[in-house]
């Protein structure tokens, strides 16, 4: 595990090509002669800069519509300071009185709107299933996502890997409340309701760590409720698959830590694969040390602050399923090394 | 335009018996009692201006929160529950109101009445309207303040998930509420169609009645949907049923379809009002009727009537069909065209007449510039692949602002400035009233443009905290500083109106030249509104010199004087407005506060499950209720 920490919402610079350089200037300078001036300047969890065809329909449609609805905001506020100055009125007084509604408030709106629904169900159909779609589900609890490939045994939490420039669809569920399952840059949000089996399309033109949120409101930790998407090349995504497939690491099986782990609560609570921990309330750990964050990217994955967490989360995240948990300080220590060494 | 005002012809004779007959009892007797349309109106419009001040500074505590990352103002517990209660407060204890307000004052006065059709029933609605509020807001005293979001959806508000009684008092308030809002419906759609002057046909009906008339028609029929809602999330939190758990072969989508069925339409029940308050003022200072009279009309029905077809709209995101979500996208793009039109009737009318910028027609023109960003906004929400970009995020949070600010604060202030003279008899400032509008408006933009912004980066609405490094913290400050210049702007108008109250230059009876008849009478109005019986000949009754309004003997007898000592007032036909017929109205009485007080109560037992109270309760309201009808002349 590194013990640099990244910062909250942490990205490790490897996972970040050519940040820097793709700074979609042109889109700003772009909005900033338009409604709005700061939209689409940064990178990772931008509406307005996509960074797959999923969300570059959108981005589209929504340029599209910033320009003409600016045009039209205008003409109605050049409209309105007209009639400010008595010699425009007067100009006016002069035409039929009621063709300005006819044509401002009914032929215009007519117009531009019906050109908007064409647009609007050209954008809603559905892009075809191409071959060798990747399907996962992702499960969003109070207030953090499981995630589980199917058919490969892998389960992580908070993460979610995907190859660049595949389809991915994504089975949405909860067993709580409603969540919401949006990544900006990547695709629009769709809920997940109890009850139900909601679904979406992901992809990733490139490689990189696309960040998301849960957008409905969930309960006390909400705004804590975060993950990222992290695209990799697919031979890179296909190692990580198979890595976390695996069960509990060699490094960790001695580890003192281990003992603890399993005679404390975290194991009725926790899984890690290969072991007698098999709770299923909290994320799974048998890969903890691979995340970079933990608490649905509240903190970084780095020791003292995993030691903070252990010993008490609800500090970090008051209202989190996961309660405050009394341990000698040795204990402690064991049971972050053995954290340590879930790779 | 002449604005001449003549004195109302009032028979001598008449008069003074008028007074003694109309006056209320002095002091808290006659505050209890009384069923003055201008009394009650003044209580709505006070009450639910003191609960926009109160949600307002609900809002602050979350901008100041929000003010930067990781802030440290509330915790998220905290948070949630003052979030929850701002939404509450805002669409339910004010917005909703205050329209009740504005209607309960002007509706009679508008159609040259003396009354609403039911005196009493409307002074039960502001009764129960309290006791809902006061109900809500007990919830700070019990520590147990409801945390579901205004919107209350399942499972997060079941007994699970939310178990104190936060939520019960949320559902059991807006439950209770609903009763109010819906008597006053009703209410006003009866005094429209039957308490008109003779004279005024539908054809000449003032647009604000018009827009009250359809607010009063969506709220019945919108209303059960959330009162069922509410009724049923109480039945699976007290009783275990399971309405909404899929458990228990419910649906958590069930609840979400009764709370748009009535929430969608609820937008414009609270905007409808609204743009009648904006017609009057722009008339008025504009120095001309309304142009396209009749399309501004039917966009206030066809309004009404595809509002109802809308509520999918906000569901985009939870999974819907493919031809749902293009049907609910089509209607939510089609509803756009109505108000459309009242926009450019309204930039018409302005455009063709002669505008006096006085202060309600700054609120008036900066509703207009607000509102049309709200719009645009709106229409890009209506387009389903974009909505589910930004729906829950702050983005919509942007645009709903623009709409219910722009579509209902700033009309509601013009409306305040614009009557308050009428009402009070004395003139607001001018100056405090320019300061305040332009305090508002730039708060305004200067809170909520930036939001898009934010929702467009990814920022989620409803989050107590967000991390730093997102490039969320500029929009989010400069939100938060704009809030308080928001709120500057609102406390300058109340103070406006608190120093004209007291010692504000008298206000003549017409003293903004207005098109109606409220102008027709003192100011402030005298308690049985007009003496004798307006009877309306043209369009615009208060511009027409010729012929003057003629009020009084009518048919041979003299409808204007009392009738045995009682309340009288005349009924018209519905359509044109004729034949007419005299009716003693029901007088001040105490069982509108004694009903609507042991209505409470019955809240307060079935929250509390408490079987003894609830028999006080219902023994109390039905004593009371076989009591509704005396004093009440035949
Ligand atoms: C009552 C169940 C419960 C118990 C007991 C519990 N946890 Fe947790 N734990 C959770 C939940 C739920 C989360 C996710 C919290 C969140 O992010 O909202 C969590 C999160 C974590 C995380 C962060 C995982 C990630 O990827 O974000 C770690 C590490 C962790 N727990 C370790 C422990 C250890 C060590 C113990 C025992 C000392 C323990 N937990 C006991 C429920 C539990
Ligand atoms: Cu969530």
């Amino acid at each position: 595990m590194e013990l640099t920490a990244p910062p909250v919402g942490g990205r490790r610079p490897d996972r970040m090509p050519n940040r820097s350089r793709r700074l979609p200037w042109r889109r700003c300078l772009v909005g900033a002669t338009l409604a709005l001036p700061l939209a689409g300047c940064s990178d990772g969890h931008s509406v307005l800069s996509a960074k797959g065809p999923e969300a570059a329909r959108v981005s589209a449609l929504g340029w599209g519509m910033i320009v003409v609805s600016s045009v039209i905001s205008a003409v109605v506020f050049g409209l309105l300071a007209a009639s400010l100055f008595p010699s425009v009125r007067e100009r006016f007084r002069r035409h039929d009185e009621t063709a300005l509604v006819r044509w401002g408030g009914v032929a215009l709106p007519v117009v531009v709107l019906l050109a908007l629904s064409g647009l609007t169900v050209a954008a809603m159909v559905p892009s075809d299933d191409r071959d060798g779609t990747l399907e996962l589900t992702v499960v969003g609890h109070q207030y953090w996502w499981e995630v589980t490939y199917p058919g490969t045994g892998a389960v992580t939490a908070n993460e979610i890997h995907i190859p660049a420039g595949r389809r991915v669809r994504v089975a949405l569920e909860s067993p709580d409340v409603i969540h919401s399952f949006w990544v900006p840059s990547l695709a629009g949000k769709i809920d997940m309701v109890p009850g139900r089996t909601n679904h979406l399309v992901l992809e990733a033109d490139r490689p990189g760590t696309y960040r998301g949120q849960c957008a409905e409101y969930c309960g006390a930790q909400h705004a804590r409720m975060a993950f990222v998407v992290v695209a990799q090349e697919p031979a890179e995504f296909q190692r990580w698959l198979r890595h976390q497939a695996e069960p509990l690491a060699a490094a960790a099986t001695d580890r003192p830590g281990r003992a603890v782990f399993e005679r404390e609560s975290c194991a009725g609570c926790h899984t890690v694969r290969g072991t007698e921990a098999d709770g299923a309330i909290g994320p799974d750990l048998t890969h903890l040390a691979d995340r970079d964050t933990i608490g649905a990217l509240t903190l970084p994955n780095d020791r003292r602050e995993v030691r903070a967490w252990v010993r008490d989360a609800q500090q970090f995240k008051a209202g989190a399923e996961m309660p405050p948990i009394d341990l000698s300080s040795e204990d402690l220590d064991a049971i972050v090394d053995y954290l340590e060494h879930l790779r | 335009m002449t604005a001449t005002v003549e004195p109302v012809a009032v028979p001598d004779a008449a008069s003074p018996s008028l007074d003694a007959v109309w006056e209320d009892r002095p002091g808290i007797p006659g505050f209890l009692t009384t069923v003055d349309h201008k009394r009650i109106a003044v209580r709505y419009l006070v009450t639910a201006t003191a609960f926009l001040f109160i949600g307002g500074l609900e809002a602050m505590v979350l901008r100041a929160q929000l003010a930067g990352p990781n802030g440290t103002v509330v915790d998220a517990d905290t948070y949630n529950r003052i979030m929850t209660m701002h939404g509450t407060t805002m669409i339910f204890l004010f917005n909703t109101p205050v329209f009740a307000g504005f209607g309960n004052y002007l509706v009679p006065l508008l159609i040259g009445a003396r009354e609403m059709a039911f005196p009493r029933v409307n002074a039960f609605s502001y009764w129960v309207y309290l006791g809902s509020g006061s109900l809500l807001y007990s919830s700070f005293l019990l520590h147990a303040v409801p945390d579901g979001g205004w919107f209350a959806y399942t499972p997060l508000t079941s007994s699970a998930y939310s178990p104190d009684v936060g939520l019960d008092l949320w559902a059991m308030g807006i439950v209770f509420l609903g009763i109010s809002t819906t008597a006053g419906g009703i209410n006003f759609i009866v005094t429209i169609f039957r308490m008109r002057a003779p004279g005024m046909t539908l054809s000449r009906l003032p647009l604000f009645c018009w827009a009250i008339l359809t607010m009063s028609f969506m709220i019945v029929f919108a209303l059960p949907a959330i009162t069922l809602a509410g009724v049923l999330l109480e039945l699976d939190r007290t009783f275990g049923m399971q309405f909404f758990s899929p458990a228990g072969g419910g649906d958590p989508l069930l609840y979400q379809h009764l709370f748009w069925i009535w929430g969608h339409p609820e937008v414009y029940i609270l905007f409808i009002p609204a743009t009648g308050i904006i017609s009057m003022v722009v008339a008025t200072f504009s120095g001309r009727r309304v142009v396209a009279y009749h399309l501004v009309v039917a966009a206030l029905v066809a309004t009404g009537f595809i509002s109802f077809g809308l509520w999918m709209h906000h569901m985009f995101a939870t999974g819907v069909p493919f031809l749902v979500a293009s049907f609910f996208s089509a209607a939510s793009l089609v509803v756009a065209i109505p108000s459309g039109v009242q926009i450019f009737a309204w930039l018409a009318t302005m455009l063709t007449g002669r505008v006096r910028l006085e202060v309600p027609m700054l609120f008036a023109i900066g509703f207009v510039v607000t509102f049309v960003i709200g719009g645009m906004t709106g229409v890009m929400v209506g387009v389903v692949p974009f909505d589910q970009q930004v729906t829950d995020s702050y983005f919509v949070v942007a645009h709903f602002h623009y709409v219910l600010i722009g579509g209902t604060v700033f009309p509601a202030f013009a409306g305040l400035h614009y009557w308050f003279p009428k009402a009070i008899g004395r003139m607001p400032s001018r100056r405090l009233g320019v300061w305040s509008f332009w305090f508002t408006f730039v708060g305004t933009q200067l809170t909520f443009f930036p939001q898009h912004i934010l929702g467009l980066e990814g920022m989620p609405r409803r989050v107590w905290t967000y991390p730093e490094g997102l490039g969320w913290d500029g929009p989010n400050a400069l939100s938060t500083a704009g809030s308080v210049v928001l709120g500057v702007g609102l406390l300058l108008s109340v103070v406006a109106f608190a120093l004209a109250w007291r010692r504000g230059e008298p206000a003549d009876a017409d003293p903004w030249g207005g098109e109606t008849l409220e102008w027709a009478i003192p100011s402030p109005p005298p308690p049985y509104n007009f003496a004798g019986v307006p009877i309306v000949r043209s369009d615009a009754p208060m511009w027409d010199d010729d012929p003057p309004r003629a009020i009084t003997h009518l048919d041979g007898e003299d409808l204007t004087v009392p009738h045995d000592g009682h309340h009288r007032a005349v009924l018209t036909s519905p359509l044109d407005a004729a034949g007419l017929e005299a009716v003693s109205m029901p007088e001040p009485s105490y069982t509108p506060l004694v009903v609507a007080g042991s209505l409470t109560l019955l809240c307060v037992a079935v929250i509390a499950s408490s079987w003894p109270i609830g028999l006080v309760a219902v023994v109390v309201a039905s004593a009371a209720l076989i009591r509704w009808h005396d004093g009440i002349g035949s």
